[in-house]
């Protein structure tokens, strides 16, 4: 059931079904897409988990799209129903299948380890419970109508991995909290080296969530932008302005074209900069790009603190003076702060963002479980990472991310570890945000591989750009619209992309300086120079080779 | 039409020279200088619009007088400030109006 995370079985398979309709052979594509032979026999043989350079260059040569050959065939049409145990007494039967409707189920997966199975699914039933050895309270309880964590499905996934699905009652969480959902859920992950893959909430429970105000459709309908995605640009520097350059920094950027400004996640509140002489010029600098821009402006006033109570008080001064969007570092934060700050939110009529701490969110829990839980706790944008950086697997995990924030229609994708099929029950959809080092170049993959309703942060080139963060963001918004264009016009993004830029680059210097400025494929994230002498002064290495520390007096 | 605002405003309104004086003090004191205009009226809106210097180009006296009269050729209404902000107190060290707009 659960694949592998490092595997593309499929990319070799749909590579061969293609090759073979069109009449290609490996060195007919080698000569058309530029990959040389030795590595598509490698991808063809599975071997090797390609760039998306190799992707990209094989797509347009195939004139097929990316998603095509990197997901299954007919993904998005499967439903896998879960089917409850088949078990020998008509009675156990019937019990099952009553409980199966009002049950969650959970899925764990056994990194490393040297259980079996079955002894696996008996270490997870005693620690769903919590109970190791048999105490005499047990005795006082009714054991006919008490129901407890049930396994169901235990197997053998890897060379030491095993998944096993445990069913949890219902009646063991409480109503309307996300909190409770995962304390008990984890309490089998203590010192068993268990992860959690996903989750199913049933109706039952899913019915107590209220799930984000206001969501896709509802930032679309209070800023009345319609039909492109949004884009959204974080302030830097994070230290050495005073509030008012700040606001001023605000300013340009929203006038130029960008949607909603973040502050840095890293900038609560020092004495240099402290949070309410920020708000304060900040909420002028958003009203002022509203008058002069015609389009309404948000901007996302970072409200993280170390008490519940001081949370609500800066967000209800951000309420005040019209900033019309908070946001939070939900990993350091934690679940009671994002469930506090959404309620906060929903009376108050603001956006809440849940941005950063995306590192914190590594632990028991992955990350599309992570995502679907930030939504139905009141998050209107959660931050995914980008599909773009690394390989073809990246895309399809951020695809997963992806799918847990839509709203219609939730199938089960075990490829992007989604196990279940989740109602939704008319919850809303979230925004995701993807960023990490965008520029121009990037938007047409970017847009080809996630749609069009995705916040697009790319706060590095827009305030990077050598004529301003105005002229960045001006850039920015034309090619972003030329590709919206070209995009219902039914041009094939992935291939055409680089075109199109080129040609939106003749009406508008701003992007053609853009374009040159940022030379194609780079990436401004996790970039490391040689020319960066900034902090290495004074910093003792230790060399592996040598046993003796090198100090800074001697000249080694 | 508003003629003035905050510092020498109760002088007549600077020549050239006493323009270029200012600027010479600017690059000694390695401040950053800042060009602003703006056609509203100023009470109701606190923030003007930018006209960037261009990045990688060496700073000197030359490029801030030229671009200071192209932003006041590009805007015959407007009112231009020239300031200097000061990284170190997080303050404008100078601040004033350069140019009123030409009727």
């Amino acid at each position: 059931m659960a694949t592998k995370k490092d595997e593309l079985p499929q990319l070799a398979q749909n590579m061969r079904r293609i090759m073979g309709e069109m009449g290609f052979n490996a060195s007919d594509l080698s000569k058309k897409s530029g990959v040389s032979v030795a590595s598509l026999s490698r991808i063809l043989g599975g071997q090797v988990n390609p760039g998306i350079n190799h992707i990209s260059a094989i797509s347009k040569a195939l004139e097929v799209s990316i998603d095509s050959l990197v997901l299954p065939n007919g993904v998005h049409a499967v439903t896998q129903k879960y089917t409850p145990d088949d078990s020998t007494t008509k009675q156990h039967h019937e019990e099952a299948s009553l409980r199966s409707e009002t049950d969650i189920l959970v899925s764990f997966i056994l990194e490393d380890t040297d259980y079996t199975p079955n002894e696996a699914a008996r270490l997870l039933a005693n620690a769903a419970t919590a109970s190791w050895v048999h105490s005499w309270t047990q005795d006082l309880v009714d054991t006919e109508n008490a129901s407890y964590p049930k396994p169901t499905i235990a197997m053998q996934v890897g060379h030491r991995k095993i998944s096993v699905d445990v069913a949890f009652p219902e009646s063991l969480f409480e109503e309307g909290s996300i909190v409770s959902l995962i304390s008990v859920i984890t309490a089998s992950c203590t010192s068993t080296g268990a992860r959690v893959d996903d989750i199913r909430i049933p109706p039952v429970l899913l019915r107590t969530y209220s799930g984000p105000s206001f969501g896709v459709q509802g930032l679309r309908d209070k800023t009345q932008k319609y039909g492109r995605p949004l884009l959204s640009a974080t302030m830097r520097p994070i230290t050495g302005l005073s509030p008012r350059m700040f606001a001023n920094a605000v300013f340009e950027t929203l006038k130029g074209g960008v949607d909603i400004t973040c502050d840095p996640t890293l900038l609560h509140s020092v004495p240099s900069n402290n949070w309410r002489d920020r708000f304060n010029y900040v909420s002028e600098a958003v009203s002022d790009a509203q008058y002069y821009s015609d389009e309404l402006k948000l901007h996302a006033a970072n409200v993280t603190a170390s008490t519940v109570e001081e949370m609500l008080l800066r967000a209800e001064y951000a309420a005040e003076h019209g900033t019309h969007a908070v946001m939070v570092d939900s990993g350091a934060v934690g679940w009671s702060g994002v469930q506090s700050l959404a309620k906060f939110c929903q009376e108050n009529k603001l956006t809440l963002c849940a941005l950063g701490g995306r590192a914190l969110h590594n632990g028991p829990l992955s990350q599309q479980l992570v995502a679907k839980l930030l939504r139905f706790a009141g998050a209107d944008i959660v931050s995914v990472g980008s599909p773009l950086r690394g390989t073809a697997m990246a895309r399809r995990n951020v695809k997963g991310i992806t799918r847990s924030l839509e709203a219609h229609n939730m199938p089960a994708f075990p490829e992007g570890l989604i196990m279940f099929d989740q109602p939704t029950c008319g919850i809303q959809a979230s925004w995701p945000a993807c960023g990490g080092g965008h520029n121009a170049w990037h938007f047409p993959q970017l847009i080809d591989a996630l749609g069009n309703d995705i916040i697009i942060q790319c706060g590095g080139s827009t305030m990077g750009h050598p004529w301003g963060s105005l002229s960045g963001a001006t850039a920015n918004r034309v090619a972003l619209e030329a590709l919206i264009q070209a995009r219902i016009a039914g041009k094939n993004l992935a291939a055409d992309g680089r075109n199109i830029l080129q040609d939106a680059a003749k009406n508008s210097p701003e992007l053609k300086e853009a374009l040159q400025y940022w030379k194609e494929g780079a990436f401004l994230f996790g970039v490391i120079s040689n020319n960066d002498k900034a902090n290495l002064d004074g910093v003792i290495i230790k060399d592996k080779k040598k046993t003796k520390l090198k100090s800074i007096d001697t000249e080694d | 039409m508003v003629e003035r605002f905050e510092t020498y405003s109760f002088l007549p309104p600077p020549s050239s020279k006493q323009i270029d004086e200012h600027i010479d003090y600017i690059i000694e004191q390695k401040l950053t200088p800042i060009i602003e205009y703006s056609e509203d009226i100023i009470s109701v809106y606190t923030f003007w619009h930018m006209w960037h210097l261009p990045k990688g180009m060496e700073l000197s006296k030359i490029l801030v007088q030229k671009m200071l009269n192209q932003c006041v050729h590009n805007n015959p209404m407007a009112l231009v400030r020239l300031s200097g902000y000061d990284p170190k107190s997080r303050c404008n060290q100078i601040s004033f109006i350069a140019k009123a707009p030409q009727e």
